[in-house]
């Protein structure tokens, strides 16, 4: 009979304790989460950032009924780390920015989703830009010249670039007469415009080598009063890298992902107007990807820090 | 307190049956219209006639966390007004007989195709009211996205090739903005992000187009769509276009059969607005 009771007992406090994981609701296991956390770039370079990240947060909370969080930081390494330690469920990655978050915690996190451009691309470019007043015209130019990248995680500002470099038979460590890093893409155009190098590789896009450029710093700044195009001149674009990625931690319920992706891809034809207030190129869409679309990045990644190991650099 | 430890105990089963009650199912089933001579009762997705179909209805009810129930219907967009379905695929008229009781969801994207890329028409802003019947439209390029998708979309938009003038093809789309100028065209016709590259300034508050004037943004009509009825929950809708757009990727044979019941050569499943099945303008 004691044995019965406990038994009773028992079953009753095991049964109570793993019935209260899950709320009912559209969101289904997305419930098990009480909040969404996004790990979000430093927007001051760009209004139309600030006003993404926000344009994200609605159509998540909208998605999964919780609340959103938005956590800033100010450079890549911020983001990639937020998502290794779990402190982020979410994320708009680089494909460079990936590749190290690929190396640290694998298939903890993927790619989801990743823009289409209007005629179908799914990357944007690096370009080297000099000032338009002075002498450099093409990449012989700036042989023993200063270069300034990015961020050692940024694609368009350092990865990228460095491998088609290297394909191109120039050693991008042995080619220019001193390189450092800038910061970030605003911090580049600035360093440049202030002398502080001969040439920077920054992001370049909203377009092709034959239509034309028409986003990335450079022309964020320039809509912005900070700079004018006219000062600068890009003499060397390589491309197409793949677009930034909405990346996911895995360990987050399907749910969640599933709603969360299906939110931010229906956003350019729900509202097409908030797609193009938010910096999205018009007529673009997201396309869902899987980690192999950024294998080239992984690839690139994986190169460059071999050659840093050899002492390369 | 023998009768206190069995009072507790017994409290805590009964506590915790109601919550693995109310836990699962936890959601209605999703009922899906299957095309069908006559209607028929739902059945669970595993007795779908093919593999496929069998393979789609266990993907979706895993993800959805709830059954996915095939329902045989004669006439989905009746079905979808009585509320018998909650997702179907319906074409241009049926969703028109459907009266506003779905919404389009997901259409296909060809491979090699672009995507519903609205296009945008344009004429010099002195020309704003212009009736453009018999007028010449120019295009900015040969590429599918500079020609056949806005000549595509203009037809939907009642300036069929005969009802317009003689069209125009520039080399570009920079030509085709200096062609519509120099007065060689009465109006543009380009895809939206074309418009947009050429339109954005460099400076502050600068638009390179303000001497023309959009008389409207349209994307192509949607031939047929994975439709869900209007009035479903939008978590629910967001969840269901997140397992699709990824379908290609995670499960090509549940995928081969979802994209099967749009058109041949599907790519993926891309998202739709609710209105993908007319020719509604953007606002």
């Amino acid at each position: 009979m004691r044995g019965l009771r406990n038994l009773v007992l028992g079953l009753g406090a095991v049964a109570v304790l793993s019935s209260g994981c899950t709320r009912s609701g559209e969101g289904g296991s997305a419930q098990a989460m009480d909040r969404v956390r996004m790990a979000v770039r430093g927007s001051e370079d760009n209004p139309a950032l600030a006003m993404r990240w926000d344009a994200y947060a609605t159509v998540m909370r909208e998605a999964t009924g919780l609340p959103v969080k938005l956590y800033e930081s100010a450079d890549y390494n911020g983001i990639i780390q937020a998502l290794v330690s779990g402190q982020v469920d979410i994320a708009s990655l680089a494909g460079g920015s990936y590749a190290n978050l690929h190396a640290q915690i694998g298939g903890l996190a993927a790619p989801v989703l990743a823009v289409r451009e209007a005629e179908g691309g799914l990357g944007y470019y690096s370009a080297i830009v000099v000032r338009s007043d002075s002498a450099y015209r093409s990449l012989a130019d700036l042989k023993g010249r200063s270069l300034g990248y990015v961020d050692l995680n940024s694609s368009s500002g350092y990865l990228y670039p460095r491998a088609k470099l290297r394909e191109a038979g120039l050693d991008p460590d042995a080619y220019f007469g001193t390189t450092s890093f800038a910061g970030g893409q605003t911090q580049a155009v600035m360093a440049l415009e202030n002398g502080q190098f001969d040439a920077i590789v920054v992001q370049i896009g909203g377009g092709t080598p034959e239509t034309g450029f028409t986003t990335g710093p450079l022309y964020t700044m320039a809509r912005r009063g900070i700079v004018e195009v006219e000062d600068f001149r890009v003499i060397w674009a390589a491309g197409p890298i793949p677009n930034t990625a909405v990346v996911v931690r895995t360990d987050r319920p399907q749910a969640f992902i599933d709603a969360v992706r299906g939110a931010m891809a229906a956003m350019p034809y729900d509202d097409p107007d908030l797609w193009r207030k938010i910096g999205q190129p018009d007529g673009a869409s997201f396309a869902a990807v899987a980690p192999s679309h950024y294998d080239i990045m992984v690839r690139l990644r994986d190169e460059e820090v071999a050659t840093r190991r050899r002492g390369a650099f | 307190m023998a009768v206190w430890r069995w009072t507790l105990g017994g409290m805590a089963l009964f506590l915790a049956a109601g919550a693995a009650a109310g836990s699962g199912p936890a959601h209605p089933a999703l009922r899906i219209g299957a095309p069908s001579a006559v209607d028929a009762s739902c059945a669970p997705g595993t007795q779908a006639p093919s593999a496929g179909e069998r393979a789609y209805f266990a993907h979706l009810s895993a993800r959805l966390e709830r059954s996915v129930l095939r329902c045989p219907v004669a006439d989905p967009a009746a079905a979808f007004a009585d509320g018998r379905i909650d997702m179907a695929v319906l074409d241009a008229p049926a969703f028109a007989a459907a009266q506003g009781a779905a919404r389009a969801t997901l259409t296909a994207r060809a491979e090699g195709a672009l995507t519903r890329v609205p296009i945008v028409l344009a004429v010099r802003r002195e020309n704003a009211a212009l009736d453009l019947a018999g007028r010449t439209v120019v295009f900015g390029g040969t590429a599918a996205a500079g020609l056949a998708r806005p000549r595509q979309v203009l037809g939907e938009q009642g300036l069929a090739e005969q009802v317009r003038g003689p069209d125009v093809v520039a080399a570009n789309e920079t030509q085709a903005l200096e062609w519509l100028r120099a007065g060689r065209a009465d109006a543009l016709a380009l895809h939206a992000g074309a418009w947009q590259r050429q339109c954005r300034g460099s400076r502050p508050g600068e638009d390179r187009c303000r001497d023309l004037k959009v008389l409207w943004r349209a994307r192509p009509k949607a031939d047929r769509a994975w439709a869900v009825r209007s009035d479903m929950p939008t978590q629910l809708r967001f969840r269901i276009v997140g397992v699709h757009v990824a379908l290609h990727l995670e499960n090509p044979a549940a995928f081969a059969w979802a994209a099967d019941q749009l058109s041949a050569d599907v790519a993926n499943l891309e998202p739709a607005e609710a209105l993908a099945l007319t020719t509604a303008r953007l606002p």
